[in-house]
């Protein structure tokens, strides 16, 4: 019993962006330029101690390895920054893997927040459009 | 009258002239000086760069902070200064400065003066009660400063691997807290880093 509630209460914790799941993925991340290689194919979140977390998929649609950069925003309810500009992260994947980045927001104060995704090959590469 | 026409006209042509060559922009500029993106990746060289630094104080700060905030009050910490076991130069009261700012700035954490900071904590103290300048009531007291009942501290390590071609690096960076009176680790983590480079 006092399994089954656990397990009820991670259940309820644990966030996925279910059936319009491609909708809401896509409201969540800005690619800069669009990506030729790795895109974000899905994206987790539960809060912990008030602190969102997320665990944001990766995929390589290439054959060989690959790198792209990432950083988020981090807002309150009234879409209100709550925290500096974030450094950029590099990230590398493997020729095809698919690969999970586990992201924590830097205060409890932040209730929404944005993925910005840029390759290191995009399609249309402008020079210097790489972070 | 010509001769007035052709004067106003050569007056007029030097000021839309010297008007178009006016620089508008609030910079005193050789041409050869520009600012860049802070925040950007960093892979001129494979040493220890300001990528590495930003990531390690983000991912350890975030980490911290988040456990600290299930502490049914805000823990009174410490920190010292980062150990650099690794091969190369790393100004590591940099990195300990960037986790600081990030655990205060959630607002999860408050922090008790560190060791490389009492020097200045104590002559400040001293100068107030002894020097006879201030005024009684604005003196801070002797006797009053608050012990952490944590102390944080870090370490970054580095494994160095080169061949003829290839120079390869892997930084391993790890912080623990600890509960000062009992001894005991409360909480650790790590972030790894890999950097290659052609040689």
């Amino acid at each position: 019993m006092m399994l089954r509630s656990l397990a009820l209460a991670l259940a309820l914790c644990l966030t996925v962006l279910p059936n319009a799941q491609a909708q809401s993925l896509a409201a969540k991340v800005d690619y800069v330029g669009t990506s030729r290689h790795i895109t974000v194919t899905g994206l987790m979140r539960r809060d912990v101690n008030g602190f969102i977390n997320l665990v944001i998929e990766l995929t390589n649609s290439d054959y060989d390895d690959q790198e792209g950069y990432y950083r988020l925003t981090w807002v309150d309810d009234a879409g209100f920054p709550v925290w500096e500009e974030e450094a950029w992260k590099p990230v590398l994947l493997h020729g095809s893997e698919k690969k999970t980045v586990l992201v924590a927001a830097p205060t409890n104060r932040a209730t929404d927040f944005k993925i910005v995704f840029s390759g290191e090959r995009n399609w249309a590469d402008l020079p210097g459009s790489r972070p | 009258m010509t001769v007035s026409i052709v004067r106003l006209g050569a007056v007029l042509g030097l000021a839309g002239l010297l008007a178009a060559c006016a620089n508008s922009r609030p910079t005193i500029d050789s041409g050869t000086v520009s600012y860049g993106d802070a925040k950007a990746v960093e892979k001129l060289t494979n040493e220890f760069g300001s990528t590495d630094l930003q990531t390690i104080a983000e991912t350890m700060a975030r980490s911290l902070a988040q456990t600290a905030a299930s502490y049914p009050t805000k823990p009174l910490v410490t920190i010292a200064d980062v150990k650099n076991r690794t091969s190369e130069y790393i100004d590591t009261r940099s990195i300990t400065d960037s986790i600081q700012t990030q655990l205060l700035k959630s607002g999860t954490m408050r922090f008790a003066t560190d060791i490389a900071d009492m020097q200045a904590q104590t002559d400040e103290l001293a100068r107030q009660n002894t020097s006879g300048l201030y005024k009684g009531r604005t003196i801070a007291k002797v006797g009053n400063m608050e012990g952490a009942k944590y102390r944080i501290e870090g370490a970054i390590t580095s494994i160095v691997k080169r061949n003829s071609d290839v120079k390869d690096v892997w930084y391993k960076f790890t912080l623990k807290m600890t509960n000062i009176e009992a001894g005991t680790i409360e909480w650790i983590d790590e972030k790894e880093i890999r950097k290659t480079s052609l040689r």
